[in-house]
């Protein structure tokens, strides 16, 4: 079920690493540092690798499930709970995803808004936006792949301009290493999730692989890539702030952009934030057209026809947004329940799962 | 496909710009290069600005806008009604506390040029020892930027590894950390021209004391080492002055014992050249551990007596507590503040010559 895909929509599996990479660095990696070291300070770059290692285990679930059914996310609900409680779990997901892109457009303007254009028109903007986003995610599974696969490619210059801050580094701040109890360290790990959360598009986008069932690979290094990039942004944070001054920095990774200093180029943050475009543009395209696609497979609703629909919301809700505070209680309440999804959610359909297709199979 | 969307993508960002009401063309704005402020009385300060005028003839003429306000916007507003152009923050190199302000505190003000995106995090802070209007008014430097003048000592200096790097997010970052208290470069005025003229200690964001001129290599070395820096020295056994360059030196601070008594050695090992001699050139090869031993006391009875008089006035711009905070795995600040005045600092220098009389 699900896996009759016709082969000329299909990516190759090695794609795989590029769409689960680029779902979880997004507008997170501007400023997780002050959320991670609230509780563990500057100790909390252990908490990411821990983080990091929880959410191989997490993938290596999902995939255990999405092998034996060979097919996706609402295959496996219509095998684990049945037709109608599978399809209203799904219809759940496909909220979750459009709210997900939702929050990143949201997180992304507010960005924009505090360091470029501070009276910028939001609603003609965003119809700007609105149309691109129509423009790729219509063009079916394979453009907005290529789009991420540039999302990944074309930003990644950007980490060699962590040397500019690494001139101003002061190890003294990261010692003693290990100087929390293992319950901030774990606290930290948690708020960490957070920048992981995305990688869950694997369950809807699984069978449009090649070879679907070789692909753990490359999403499992998708994560170790984004693992590998947290943790090297966090010990350059670390070692560029003082701890009650990161505390009161809120895109941390943009404000040590602000040392950048080129003869041709005056402030180098605002060519990062405008290059931002192209690392979070992916994110919202593969989050909405999950979405659509999670429609599709349980109601059979055209996928055209749902984008224009999800566009409409997202446009809606990013006007409805009024304030900063706002922003922020929206973007946790969608990240706290990513991190449910994650750890309560998935192990508890892996047993699920699990458990039916054994008695099935007898 | 690919490519287009990408290009759109970019032209999107393009058209931002268009979604936003104000529009600056370099032509119609006043890029600020340099602040000042000054305290008036209890509760105002005057703020006076500098703008660069770039003539067509390829001259620059400073001009100067002043104003006395309660908060830095009143002071803004004020200084709009001056100007036919909008001044803009977004060139700013440096602001400058007249040495009173200073010592009223700096905090609130530099807060706004913290959280200001526009302002670099490169920005210097400084303090002028004296009036700084009257000195931005005064101070005639023909055909520069004054801003950018001033930058350019204090970067210049830095580079001589004759002051610490300094910007304002370093300001900040030490501000902002437990065990280390901030300085800034200090300026004054001699003979018409400005120079630096040594570094204002600062406690809690407020200018308490000043080291002078003759203490900026050794706080420099103490602080943050050298890699090309230089001395010159005088060898009480031969009678003579020696000067040395390329010094590569690293300062290490150990600690030794518990959080309670901790013992503090700062070991800096010297590595430099003889670049001048003013004693018996002949036969120097021969002189050398003589001058490395002399250099050493010399260099230690000045060291200590530097860290010595920071530890009485209770200020650690050093950042020895910051250094014992990773060290000791339950430093804490209370107690730290409290013992820092008494402990027992030694330094030792180990110098090392590796060339003398060479020509090159």
């Amino acid at each position: 079920m699900g896996s009759n895909i016709q082969e000329r929509f299909r990516v190759s599996n090695g794609m795989a690493f590029f769409l689960i990479h680029t779902m979880q660095i997004g507008i997170g990696l501007l400023g997780y540092e002050r959320y991670i070291a609230i509780n563990a300070e500057y100790d909390s770059w252990i908490s990411i690798i821990i983080t990091g290692v929880s959410i191989h285990l997490i993938l290596w679930m999902m995939y255990s499930m999405l092998n034996k059914e060979k097919g996706d996310l609402i295959a496996i609900h219509t095998r684990a709970y049945g037709h109608y409680i599978g399809k209203f779990f799904s219809f759940l997901f496909a909220i979750y995803f459009l709210l997900m892109g939702a929050t990143v457009l949201r997180s992304y303007l507010e960005v924009v808004q505090v360091w470029m254009y501070p009276d910028l028109q939001e609603p003609i903007f965003l119809i700007f936006f609105a149309v691109l986003l129509y423009y790729t995610i219509s063009a079916g599974f394979k453009t907005v792949t290529g789009i991420a696969f540039f999302g990944v490619i074309l930003p990644s210059f950007l980490i060699f301009f962590l040397f500019f801050p690494l001139q101003y580094s002061d190890w003294d701040y990261l010692q003693p290493v290990f100087n929390h109890s293992i319950k901030d360290i774990l606290l930290s790990s948690k708020a960490a999730t957070l920048e992981y959360i995305g990688f869950e598009v694997i369950l809807i986008l699984y069978p449009f692989l090649k070879k679907p069932e070789k692909s753990q690979k490359w999403g499992q290094f998708g994560i170790l890539f984004s693992t590998f990039l947290y943790v090297i942004v966090a010990i350059v944070t670390f070692s560029y702030f003082s701890q009650e001054q990161l505390g009161r920095t809120i895109w941390a990774t943009l404000s040590m952009f602000k040392i950048v200093e080129f003869p041709f180029v005056e402030r180098f943050e605002y060519l990062a934030i405008a290059v931002w475009a192209l690392i979070i543009f992916p994110n919202i395209c593969i989050s909405l057209w999950c979405a659509g696609r999670t429609l599709k497979r349980a109601f059979h609703i055209r996928q055209r026809g749902s984008l224009i629909v999800m566009l409409l919301i997202v446009y809606v809700l990013q006007l409805l947004i009024p304030d900063r505070e706002t922003t922020d209680l929206f973007i946790t309440t969608v990240s706290r329940v990513g991190f449910y999804l994650i750890y309560f959610y998935t192990p508890f359909l892996f047993i699920v799962f699990h458990l039916q297709s054994r008695r099935r199979s007898r | 496909m690919m490519i287009r969307i990408i290009s759109l993508i970019l032209a999107c960002i393009l058209l931002m710009a268009g979604c936003t009401t104000k529009q600056e063309i370099l032509d119609d704005i006043n890029l600020i290069t340099l602040i000042g402020y000054d305290h008036t009385d209890d509760r105002k300060s005057q703020g006076t600005v500098a703008v660069p005028q770039y003539k067509p003839d390829g001259t620059v003429q400073n001009e100067y806008y002043s104003a006395i306000g309660e908060i830095g916007q009143d002071i803004g507003q004020q200084l709009a009604l001056q100007t036919q152009r909008p001044l803009v923050n977004g060139k700013l190199e440096i602001v400058l506390f007249g040495i009173e302000f200073a010592e009223k505190g700096v905090i609130e003000t530099n807060d706004i040029f913290r959280r200001d995106p526009s302002v670099s995090a490169n920005m210097k802070l400084a303090v002028y020892d004296g009036n700084v209007h009257d000195f931005i008014v005064n101070h005639r430097i023909p055909n520069q930027d004054l801003g950018m003048a001033l930058t350019k000592l204090i970067e210049q200096n830095s580079k001589q590894e004759t002051f610490p790097r300094t910007n304002i997010h370093l300001f900040f970052r030490t501000y902002f950390t437990k065990g280390k208290d901030p300085f800034l470069p200090l300026l004054g005025m001699k003979d018409g021209k400005v120079y630096l003229k040594g570094v204002s200690l600062f406690k809690e964001g407020k200018m308490v004391s000043a080291l002078p001129a003759s203490d900026l290599t050794m706080f420099t070395l103490l602080h943050s080492g050298f890699d090309s820096g230089s001395f010159v020295l005088p060898v009480k056994e031969l009678n003579a002055e020696v000067s040395l360059g390329h010094i590569d030196a690293e300062p290490k601070v150990e600690m030794r014992g518990n959080v309670n008594s901790p013992q503090i050695t700062y070991t800096i090992k010297l590595k430099g050249l003889i670049n001048e001699y003013s004693g018996d050139i002949k036969g120097i090869e021969k002189k050398v551990k003589l001058i490395e031993k002399s250099v050493n006391s010399v260099l230690e009875k000045r060291a200590e007596s530097l860290i010595n008089s920071l530890q009485q006035q209770g200020l650690d711009p050093l950042g020895i507590g910051k250094r014992a905070n990773a060290h000791y795995r339950d430093w804490d600040v209370k107690e730290w503040n409290e013992q820092y005045p008494e402990l027992d600092i030694k330094v030792k220098f180990q110098t090392n010559i590796t060339e003398s009389g060479v020509i090159r």
